[in-house]
């Protein structure tokens, strides 16, 4: 089960955050800030995987953002792996060549797409094309929305 | 209606304002404070979403909350949306307007849209409390029969969610959930897996009938993501279940060998390892692919290979080719990767053997070199190397000088390691001290970098400056030279001055152990040691710390009284005698705590309280008794051997205690001059040339445990006594002697204000099942009458008795009353304890009116301990044997310690005696002047119910004595 996902910039920028298990709002700035810090200091020629008190961080770094899923100690971290990716595909794919920009300006679609990919920390749909079906027709209804409201 | 701004313009105006985004920011806040009032709700909603923009950011939005709820609560999908996400996002379970959204979600749940559902049960998974659970269980089961697809995959991830707030529901739930498994949705089905495998993380044992279903998912899917978390589930059911790990064998086969998914594979491998048996061919299999893990060009795969290595490597060690795995290992710990290091070290730390011991700690130096925090490099050379007494080290002097470099690396937190195994090594293996003192020695003559700075750390300071006084007989002869120089290295560096105090004394005392010793080993060196001895240990006098101070001084005086006289050669080989052995370290844990040397050892009553009456009683006078005194002999005898760790440090203090008188020549030795190299370089090229003798070294593995009684676990040191010690019985007396002897040991039972009552108990007769005691009255009070003297016993039948009455005196008392013989039945007794049998003492008293007064006073018969024990005839092995069958019957442990002033001869015949009267067998091992007795006794088993009071020993118990005599 993955605890939780940060997306944080080469600066050490909060881009995303999303806990799946209940933490207070401090406890999670002290991870952001613990957990930033030791992945941001690792060189590019080591592994992806770290212990991290009882967990076990799987990240990965895509330009210039690093995805970051902490997992239990008795899950794949490969597995873990492959999530991030599958996400990192879905934004690419939705935003077209995403861009840290796309993702500070749209931080509210970022998290509808992971709310598509996963609920309570497990993988809900492992489908690309199922996952921007659905974020496309939910999307619509928003625009429905706003037309009839401009109407009204 | 003030202007809105839409979150992309928020955006926008917080990177526009670099270096004082919290100002924007705030009057942000504020434009978002007022539009919140707003009654056009997607006015409202847009606020909601810039808040959690700024949430993430670190900004406070609790205050914010009810509006949160009222976004949530409208009817059109775009201004709900954000509403949710808001809400998952900051809401916690102690959010007090959680309560509002259940029936929100009660409605969502019901919407036409399955978006607006699922929406829900997202933001549900996110923000539930045990109270939304317990509201909304039923409604979220309904959903779990819904016709869209999409809606059961959330709801079954969902309710692992709801199920850890409201654990009863798991209850009601698991049938509908169980259904899930046959769902034809394959997400739906991945869903549930996964619910019920983080279900078996909690209890696995819980879902054990879930298998036969699961089985047959695994063996049909092909989904990667499924199979894995079949695979998971399988590893937490398998321990349980005896019959799953052959089950699995075909479809693990199958998956090894077909699927092209890295994870999938890597986690079959994992399932495998932790689940199969050790030899079967599958496991043979997984090791394969392993093997190619591990040669992967993917660190990360690199990485768990290893990581799983550890987990192989443990769990079948037969198993595994490890020189292959020996290289791939030291290559990984090459690797930059910090992490893939540490787990290397782990691994190899575990697969290194005696033969690749040397070229692995070689390697381990060498990346130390490189690495700038080697420390890891060390701790694992110094951890490998000290696993069960260097059972990895083959050749020590080898060994030696790796230490020997690594105690020259100043800054290394392995110091006192290092330091300590050098010691730890030359006190363990004779065979290496020559080598080990010329290599201590040319590490403190090393030339330093800088002046008054030392080449060395400070602990192996200590540890060369102790080696160098301990084994300087070892030195190769003639080694006067070495004697000096070594002297002059510890007595005359000023580096030294600025050591730490332990040190400098560890370095004066190592002089003056070279000059003690010189006579023997380096007569021509006498004088000018006491010349070195005599110059320089003033400065050390001065010396602001105490200890050193002091050493000094007694150093400086011996010196100055022995002076340069080499004829006491003898006396100054006698102070030095007692070689230092390896100490167990629980050694000193054993010598009972808080000693108070002015108490007694033992409570006096407690350990003697059947002889104290022997004293009370003058007509029967217990010659033996009166010399028992309470000493410190054991005590004493323990202090002799000091630990090693602190050896270097108080093994001169314990060279003090004895006594000696010495002497000295005088003689003239040349002046050594030697060309300094590299020390190392120089014990290297000797190492080298030693290796061609190929010397055998022994090492003394076996701790010495602390002498006397006490050891706290089973197989105590009877069974590691020398072999060369002869073993016999203890010479017991015969039954008449023993008889007699016990016929005179009488106790006090009772002294009252007129009556004194003795008692003397003898040996229990095991066939008729009773126990005789003798007893008498006296009078103590002269100046009354007193008469018809009279026991009455109620806790136990007394033979030939009127109710248990047993009188001793009939008629007046006169000073002392006859010997009366009781025979009480034995069979109710069955501890091995001391036990107060409670009887009445009946007599009349003639008061001053010359009228008789019947008088009533309780009494407390005291058996002693040892009353109804059998001797139990057992051999040494069948002893040692016994204890090791029955550790948890080592209960009770008590010690004592006497001493006679008895000529060692006569010491079988005492212990004889004693085991005699308290029911012992008794066996003895002498070796040398030292003796030592183990005496055995089984107890009585119980025939009738036990009186209360008693415990009844386990039935196979026996009571062992250990007695060890030192010979002073």
């Amino acid at each position: 089960m993955i605890n939780f996902i940060l997306l944080i910039s080469r600066q050490g920028k909060t881009r995303l955050k999303k806990w799946f298990v209940p933490c207070p709002e401090r406890d999670q700035f002290r991870t952001i800030k613990e957990v930033s810090s030791l992945i941001l200091n690792r060189s590019p020629k080591v592994c992806n995987f770290l212990e991290w008190r009882d967990f076990k961080l799987c990240y990965k770094r895509y330009a210039s953002l690093f995805f970051i899923a902490c997992i239990e100690q008795n899950d794949n971290e490969l597995l873990a792996l492959e999530t991030v990716h599958h996400f990192v595909e879905c934004l690419d794919r939705y935003f077209g060549n995403v861009c840290e920009l796309d993702l500070i300006f749209n931080f509210h679609k970022a998290y509808y797409i992971l709310d598509e990919i996963l609920i309570s920390g497990e993988l809900q749909e492992s489908s690309k094309r199922a996952v921007l079906h659905h974020i496309s027709e939910q999307d619509a209804m928003m625009q429905e929305n706003e037309q009839a409201k401009r109407k009204g | 209606m003030v202007f809105e701004k839409s979150l992309t313009a928020m955006v926008k105006g917080i990177r526009a304002h670099r270096g004082n985004e919290s100002e924007y920011i705030n009057t942000s806040i504020a434009e978002i404070k007022k539009e919140i009032q707003s009654t056009n709700m997607a006015t409202k909603s847009m606020a909601i979403l810039k808040l959690a923009y700024l949430t993430m950011l670190g900004y406070d939005m609790t205050w914010a909350t009810f509006a949160v709820v009222e976004v949530m609560s409208t009817n059109r999908f775009g201004t709900k949306r954000p509403g949710y996400l808001a809400s998952s996002i900051s809401f916690t379970e102690q959010t007090a307007v959680g309560l509002l959204t259940i029936n929100l979600f009660k409605k969502d749940f019901g919407s036409q849209s399955q978006y607006e559902t699922g929406m829900a049960i997202n933001c549900l998974s996110n923000i539930c409390s045990a109270e939304i659970s317990r509201d909304i269980i039923t409604d979220l089961m309904s959903l779990l029969s819904s016709s869209r697809a999409y809606l059961r995959k959330k709801t079954v991830l969902c309710l692992y969610r709801i199920f850890l707030k409201d654990p009863p529901a798991l209850k009601t739930c698991f049938p509908k959930l169980k259904d899930r498994l046959g769902d034809e949705d394959q997400g739906v089905l991945t869903a549930t897996v996964n619910t019920f495998l983080e279900l078996a993380r909690k209890n696995a044992r819980n879902y054990l009938s879930l298998v036969p279903q699961l089985y047959h998912i695994l063996v049909k899917t092909t989904n990667n993501w499924l199979s894995i978390k079949l695979l998971k589930v399988f590893q937490l059911l398998s321990p349980l279940e005896p019959r799953l790990p052959a089950k699995l064998v075909e479809p693990l086969t199958n998956i090894l060998n077909t699927t092209k998914a890295q994870s999938v594979e890597f986690e079959a491998i994992r399932c495998v390892v932790r689940t199969m048996p050790e030899g079967t061919a599958i496991v043979a299999l997984a090791i394969e692919k392993l093997q190619v893990f591990l040669n992967s060009s993917d660190r990360n795969l690199r990485f768990l290979a290893l990581d799983l290595y550890k987990e192989v490597v443990e769990k079948f060690k037969a198993n595994t080719s490890l020189t292959e795995l020996h290289d791939k290992v030291l290559t990984s710990i090459e690797e930059s990767d910090v992490t893939a290091r540490r787990v290397a070290l782990q691994l190899l730390d575990r697969i290194v053997n005696p033969s690749n011991f040397q070229e692995a700690v070689q390697r381990l130096l060498e990346f130390s070199r490189k690495a700038m925090p080697n420390d890891e490099f060390i701790g694992t050379i110094l951890s490998m190397a000290a696993r069960d007494r260097y059972a990895l080290v083959e050749d020590f002097a080898w060994y030696l000088l790796i230490l020997g470099e690594i105690g020259r690396n100043m800054d290394s937190s392995y110091g006192s390691t290092v330091a300590e195994q050098f010691v730890d090594i030359c006190v363990r293996v004779p065979q290496v001290r020559p080598y080990a003192v010329t290599l201590a020695l040319s590490l403190l003559d090393a030339p330093a970098e800088a002046e008054n700075t030392l080449s060395l750390c400070t602990p192996m300071v200590g540890a060369c400056a102790w080696l160098l006084g301990e084994y300087n007989g070892e030195m190769e002869k003639p080694s006067e030279a070495q004697f000096l120089s070594g002297a002059k290295v510890l007595l005359t560096s000023r580096s030294l001055q600025v050591l730490d105090a332990a040190t400098q004394t560890q370095c004066i005392w190592a002089a003056t152990k070279l000059y003690l010793s010189a006579p023997e080993h380096a007569p021509a060196a006498v004088p000018e040691l006491h010349e070195l001895l005599n110059s320089h240990l003033p400065s050390f006098v001065r010396s602001t710390h105490l200890d050193v101070s002091e050493r000094a001084t007694l150093s400086l005086n011996m010196s100055s009284f022995y002076k340069a006289d080499a004829a006491g050669i003898a006396a100054a080989k006698d102070l030095l005698a007692e070689p230092l052995l390896p100490v167990k370290a629980d050694a000193q844990a054993q010598v009972p705590l808080s000693i108070d040397l002015e108490e007694p050892f033992f409570v006096v009553e407690e350990a003697q309280a059947s002889f104290m009456p022997v004293r009370a009683d003058p007509k029967d006078p217990y010659a033996l008794a009166s010399t028992y005194k309470d000493d410190l002999g054991i005590l004493a005898a323990r202090e002799e051997v000091p630990a090693p760790a602190a050896a270097a440090a108080t093994s001169s203090m314990y060279y003090l205690g004895s006594n000696t008188t010495s002497a000295t020549a005088e003689t003239e030795a040349p002046e050594a001059a030697p060309e300094v190299k590299d020390p190392l370089a120089q014990m290297r090229e000797r190492l080298e040339a030693q290796r061609a003798a190929a010397p055998k070294y022994q090492v003394m593995r076996e701790d010495v445990a602390a002498p006397g009684p006490g050891p706290a676990g089973p197989g105590p040191s009877i069974g590691q006594a020398p072999a060369s010690s002869s073993t016999c019985a203890i010479p017991i007396p015969p039954e008449k002697e023993l008889a007699d002897l016990q016929g005179r040991l009488w106790t006090v039972c009772h002294r009252g204000q007129h009556v004194a009552v003795y008692v003397c108990v003898r040996s229990p007769h095991l066939r008729k099942r009773q126990i005789r005691l003798d007893l008498r009255c006296e009078r103590l009070d002269a100046s009354l009458e007193i008469a018809d003297v009279a026991l009455q016993f109620s806790q136990v039948q007394v033979e030939s008795s009127v109710c248990g009455r047993i009188v001793l005196c009939s008629g007046p008392l006169q000073q002392r009353s006859a010997k009366v013989k009781a025979n009480l039945d034995s069979s109710p007794f069955v501890a091995p304890g001391v036990f107060d049998l409670r009887c009445e003492l009946e007599y009349t008293v003639k008061n001053d009116g010359g009228e008789a007064e019947a008088q009533k006073v309780p009494v407390e018969l005291r058996l002693p301990a040892t009353t109804f024990l059998v001797p139990q005839a057992l051999g040494e092995d069948a002893m040692s044997d016994y204890i090791s069958e029955n550790p948890e019957l080592l209960s009770h442990q008590t010690s004592q310690a006497v001493s006679f002033e008895k000529s060692v001869s006569d010491l079988p015949m005492l212990v004889g005696r004693c085991a005699g009267l308290c029911h012992f067998h008794g066996i003895q091992q002498a070796s040398g002047q030292d003796m030592k007795f183990i005496l055995v006794a089984a107890t009585l088993p119980a025939t009738a119910t036990p009186l209360e009071g008693q415990s009844a020993a386990p039935s196979n118990a026996l009571v062992i004595c250990r007695c060890a005599a030192l010979v002073r």
